[in-house]
């Protein structure tokens, strides 16, 4: 029997009412999280802005290329008005460079040259939700729908582009499990060295190193194409790099013919798309060169933009754009 | 394809939305295709077992029905009996009896090579083959009379919500849904979403999470300490049931929407005060199979105490052997027929305290749910056992009992997960409805679905890690 003295009674015969009332209240919760701010790996990717004129140089690639190329040191080693840029991407893969170039053609801020340093096992994981929900415009959402491929990440990606709380779970985990949330990348790869990396590169870290050969999805590939066709159609060179990996790395690799298939895979895009290799094979170094199992320590970092700089100053001017 | 994939959440969608666009008999066309359709996401190639199962038991029941000879009646029955069990011995036991007659000739001495296969168990194999079963029997029983559609009995057998993993319904029960015009209700849709969603809380936040913990130490079992092993056992009481009740759910729910109504599976088994009662809790459409299609064919309890027994212990054992072919499945019904051996015993021949006072009568039920919670443990911990050198070193591990920060841990971490689930339960045990929160103040409802829809999102694991039932 209703109350009299309530004017509100929250009983209702409409068997749907609290399914109903819980649909409103995710809309309205999602909403207002939309305001609170991202997390350090979607900030990252929101820290790539098109250049404000088009540089004459600028590095593409993953995390290894961000932090283990030094654009101003190459700067300096080729000549005093040669702009370069570092657009590399952290957790991105060979999927982002091609709307990074778009939006930059867009924006008539097309680089001369680019030294795209990708890190070959990105080409076999996948992104999609993190492009789709961290990167993506609605158009460029709609091109990636287009392309058929993968279409239930697409799906999960856009899910991950309306919900706040999907697109931070991790984060949001974290914090109510009461971990410490991970430092933003861009902090993590100016951080020195941990010194006892060489020591704590135990039989774990090593088992956790993938034991197969080089790998692409059909995703990343489609959209690697474009970019690289892109590049072609505005007559940018694109200089392919290969950074340094670590020795045990190679080593565990070698069996599964990982070197060899991707050597194979760079010779395919030279003659497809007119890539140059500037530095195809991958230099092994030991583990005291690295940060982790990946990214290269601030000194080593040096020497290689050195290396890169010195292969740069070959390429005489008229051969860029 | 998984309940717990986007592919499925699109799938279904098409499904739903052909389903209300169409009439009686274009629905049951199309759930058919559907069906064998989320069947060959699977492996495409076993359609044809089904095809081949849902035929010979369609002629099987029309035979059945027809004939009058009791003699020509039992040789149809024990023909298809024979068929479908053949089918499923073959797929699903062929190596595990090679293999353990092998072992068997070599402990007296001769070294014989029986032939192992490369078999790949057909999903869902054990389900719908008794499924199946259960129509040509009751039939036989003169029960139910067969159905004159193919189509309708193949959509009662391959009925996608339910084809994989049960629960596996009496054969009656789901062809007069199939035949009669289905209506979607508003309480069909509500019930239909608060079971999805309840489905996959219990699976991708609780199974799915504890299922990391629950690997880990049965992994290194050898390792560990009583807390450990405990932890390790509780857990994967915990993931098995949330992983196939959740199942369940979700298939219950995804059937309501469509207008069906699918049988209930669990009714809070871990609220069982004795062996039979758990068993009227857990698995009710294999106990309840398995009890009026072995047991009493058996003979029940109706030829002697002994043979009551008897008969109890053999469809345990045959009930654990459905499971998988795996001594610890054989050892684990041989515990539970014996726990209902020991239980029907004593209840016929013990005299069982029945307290007078409230408080008692209460502190005396959970005592005996509590009891029955640890039996049903150790059974999960055979259950579990990789084999039977585990299931012993770690038997032998709940005697080295030392203190370790893991229980705190652990229980921390059990709770942090499963608090909804115990607070659910303990209201639908205390009011003896399980459908409690659907009755709730919708602020109460809504606030439930927005927690289970929010730890699914925030603390679900979204790789799609399979149901555990599926490889039974």
């Amino acid at each position: 029997m209703p109350n009299p003295s309530s004017t509100f009674s929250f009983k209702s015969d409409n068997p749907l009412a609290g399914l109903l009332l819980f649909a409103a209240s995710v809309f309205v919760i999602e909403i207002a999280l939309s305001f609170f701010p991202r997390n350090a790996l979607l900030t990252v990717l929101d820290q790539f802005h098109a250049p404000e004129k088009s540089p004459d140089w600028q590095i593409m690639g993953d995390s290894v290329a961000a932090g283990g190329i030094r654009h101003q040191k190459l700067a300096a080693m080729l000549s005093p008005q040669t702009t370069v840029v570092n657009a590399a991407l952290s957790a991105s893969g060979p999927e982002f460079p091609y709307f990074i170039l778009k939006r930059e053609l867009a924006a008539g801020v097309a680089p001369r040259a680019i030294l795209y340093a990708p890190s070959p096992h990105t080409f076999g994981t996948k992104r999609v939700a993190l492009l789709i929900g961290g990167f993506a415009t609605w158009p460029e959402i709609g091109e990636i729908a287009a392309s058929g491929i993968e279409p239930f990440e697409v799906l999960y990606g856009i899910a991950c582009k309306l919900s706040y709380t999907l697109r931070q779970r991790g984060e949001i985990a974290d914090l109510i499990k009461g971990h410490r949330p991970a430092a933003p990348l861009a902090e993590a790869e100016d951080a020195p060295a941990k010194e006892d990396f060489e020591r704590t590169l135990t039989r774990e870290s090593v088992d956790s190193i993938p034991r197969t050969g080089f790998t692409t999805t059909a995703f990343n590939l489609h959209f690697l194409h474009k970019f690289l066709r892109e590049a072609a159609a505005h007559k940018i060179p694109v200089y392919w790099v290969s950074m340094p990996t670590l020795t045990i790395v190679n080593e565990v690799r070698t069996p599964f013919h990982f070197e060899a298939d991707y050597q194979r895979f760079l010779t395919a895009n030279q003659e497809h798309y007119g890539v140059t290799l500037l530095l195809p094979h991958s230099t092994a170094l030991p583990p005291k060169n690295f940060k982790d199992n990946l990214h290269l320590t601030p000194a080593t970092t040096e020497r290689f933009t050195e290396t890169l700089g010195q292969q740069i100053q070959q390429i005489r001017p008229k051969d860029l754009r | 394809m998984l309940f717990n994939t986007l592919q499925f959440g699109v799938f279904f969608a098409l499904v739903l939305t052909l389903y209300t666009l169409l009439s009686h008999r274009r629905q049951n066309v199309m759930l058919l295709a559907a069906s064998y359709f989320f069947y060959a996401c699977w492996d495409w190639r076993f359609i044809s077992l089904i095809l081949i199962s849902t035929a010979v038991d369609f002629y099987v029941g029309a035979s059945l029905h027809r004939c009058g000879d009791a003699r020509r009646r039992k040789f149809i029955l024990g023909w298809s009996i024979v068929f479908n069990l053949g089918f499923l011995g073959f797929f699903k036991y062929f190596n595990f009896f090679a293999a353990s007659l092998q072992a068997l000739l070599h402990t007296v001495g001769v070294d014989a090579h029986t032939a192992t296969l490369s078999i790949v168990l057909p999903v869902g194999i054990s389900f719908y083959t008794f499924q199946s079963m259960s129509y040509t029997m009751d039939i036989y029983r003169r029960e139910i009379e067969p159905t004159r559609s193919f189509r309708d009995f193949a959509l009662s057998v391959a009925f996608f919500p339910h084809m994989v993993a049960g629960p596996i319904q009496r054969a009656r029960s789901l062809i007069d849904q199939v035949e009669q015009p289905r209506t979607i209700t508003r309480e069909n849709v509500a019930e239909g979403c608060h079971l999805i969603l309840w489905g996959l809380f219990k699976k991708m936040v609780i199974a799915d999470n504890l299922s990391l913990a629950v690997d880990h130490v049965f992994a290194s079992s050898s390792s560990y300490g009583a807390t450990e092993v405990f932890m390790g056992t509780l857990s994967f009481a915990l993931q098995i049931y949330c992983d196939f009740s959740g199942y369940t759910d979700i298939a219950r729910g995804a059937a309501r929407l469509m207008g069906f109504n699918l049988m209930l599976n669990f009714n809070l088994p871990y609220f069982a005060t004795n062996p039979q009662d758990f068993w009227r809790r857990w698995h009710i459409s294999l106990s309840t199979w398995l009890r009026d299609y072995l047991y009493f064919s058996l003979g029940g309890n109706r030829l002697g105490e002994l043979r009551t027994y008897g008969n109890l212990l053999l469809t345990m054992i045959l009930g654990g052997l459905w499971h998988g072919a795996s001594w610890t499945f054989v050892i684990w019904g041989f515990y539970h027929g014996s726990l209902l051996c020991i239980h029907r015993l004593a209840t016929r021949h013990l005299p069982i305290p029945q307290p007078a006072r409230p408080l008692w009568q209460a502190l005396w039920k959970w005592a005996c749910i509590g009891t029955m919670f640890l039996f049903t443990l150790y059974g999960w911990l055979i259950f579990r056992a990789g084999d039977i050198h585990q299931l012993w070193a770690m038997t032998q591990a709940f005697l080295h009992v030392r203190p370790t920060p893991e229980l705190q841990r652990g229980v921390g971490k059990l709770l942090f997960y499963c608090w909804p689930l115990l607070l659910v339960q303990i209201c639908q045990y205390r009011t003896g409805d399980l459908l409690i929160v659907r009755r709730a103040p919708i602020v109460v409802q809504a606030l439930f679905y927005l927690i289970c829809f929010y730890y699914i999102i925030i603390f679900g694991v979204f790789d799609a890690q399979s149901f555990l039932y599926f490889q039974f």
